[in-house]
C-alpha cells in the first residue's frame, strides 16, 4: 500500500492569462479554500449526529444546506469565471 | 517493457482471482441448494441465490481492496485533474465528492450495525449526495466548456495555439 493520495494543488486553480504560454495559469483560490472547510464542517457535523444516534440517517438544519448549496455555487462561479472569462481585474481593463 | 510485464501478470492474478471468487460463490449456492434450509425448491433456491450473491459480492468487494492495498489498482491520482494549462493538480470537486461518499457509506455501515436494519434513505442523505454529485458534474462541464474554447482557439485567450488536452 503506497499510502498516498496526491492532495498537490488542491486550492489551486487554473484562470485564463494571455500572457502565458499556454494560455492559463494557477492562482490560489478562495473559492476553493472556503468550499474545503465548510465540506469538513459538514462531514463532520453529519458524522457526529450518526454516532450521537445511529438508529437513523441525521436531518441535516436547513441553513446548513444552504450554506454547502451556496459554498459550491460560489466555488463553482469562481471556477467558471476565472476559467472561461478570465481575472476580474481584466475584463474592466 | 518489464513494468508491462508486472502488470501484465497482475492483471491475469486479479483475473483468475475473480474467477475463483466466482467459482466459490456459485459452489456455495449449489451447496445451500442442496442441503441449507427451506421446505420446499423454490425457498431453497431462494436461500441459495441470496447467498451465493453475498458471498460474490464480498469477494469481489474484498479482491478490489486487496488489488488496492497491494498497488495492483493505483488509486494515488484518483483526485488528479488536467487543467486545460497543463496542470494536474487534486480537484477540490473530487474531493469533495469523495468526502460526502465516505461519509454516507460510513453512516450507512453504522446504522445497520446498531440497528441490524436496512435505514430509510431520508430526503437528506439525497439532497447532501445530490449536491455535491451536481458540483462535480457542473465543474466537470466547466472543465470541458473551457477545453472546447481553447481548442477553437477563439475564446481561450493567448494566441491561439494552445495545445488542447
Amino acid at each position: 500500500m503506497t499510502g498516498e493520495i496526491a492532495l498537490d494543488q488542491l486550492f489551486e486553480g487554473d484562470q485564463q492569462d494571455p500572457d502565458s504560454e499556454t494560455g492559463y495559469s494557477s492562482y490560489t483560490s478562495a473559492g476553493r479554500v472556503q468550499t474545503f472547510w465548510v465540506t469538513l464542517y459538514v462531514a463532520y457535523y453529519y458524522l457526529m449526529q450518526v454516532i450521537h444516534n445511529p438508529t437513523e440517517f441525521p436531518t441535516l438544519p436547513n441553513g446548513l444546506i444552504a450554506a454547502l448549496a451556496g459554498s459550491h455555487a460560489l466555488y463553482l462561479g469562481g471556477k467558471a469565471q476565472a476559467m472561461l472569462l478570465g481575472p476580474l481585474k481584466n475584463l474592466f481593463k | 517493457m518489464a513494468n508491462g510485464d508486472d502488470s501484465k501478470t497482475s492483471n491475469k492474478r486479479l483475473y483468475i482471482s475473480f474467477l475463483i471468487a466466482i467459482v466459490l460463490a456459485v459452489a456455495v449456492a449449489f451447496a445451500i441448494a442442496f442441503w441449507g434450509p427451506g421446505n420446499n425448491q423454490m425457498d431453497k433456491a431462494k436461500v441459495a441465490l441470496a447467498y451465493g450473491m453475498l458471498i460474490l459480492l464480498f469477494m469481489f468487494g474484498f479482491l478490489i481492496l486487496a488489488a488496492i492495498a497491494v498497488g495492483t489498482i493505483n488509486i494515488s491520482n484518483i483526485l488528479e485533474e488536467k487543467g486545460p494549462g497543463g496542470s494536474g493538480g487534486a480537484s477540490m470537486s473530487r474531493f469533495q465528492l469523495l468526502i460526502f461518499t465516505f461519509v454516507i457509506g460510513l453512516s450507512f455501515f453504522l446504522i445497520v450495525i446498531s440497528k441490524g436494519d436496512f435505514p430509510n434513505v431520508t430526503g437528506g442523505v439525497l439532497t447532501l449526495l445530490g449536491i455535491s454529485a451536481t458540483t462535480y458534474g457542473v465543474s466537470k462541464g466547466i472543465q470541458a466548456t473551457s477545453k472546447e474554447t481553447d481548442g477553437d482557439g477563439n475564446d481561450g485567450g493567448g494566441d491561439g495555439n494552445k495545445p488542447t488536452k
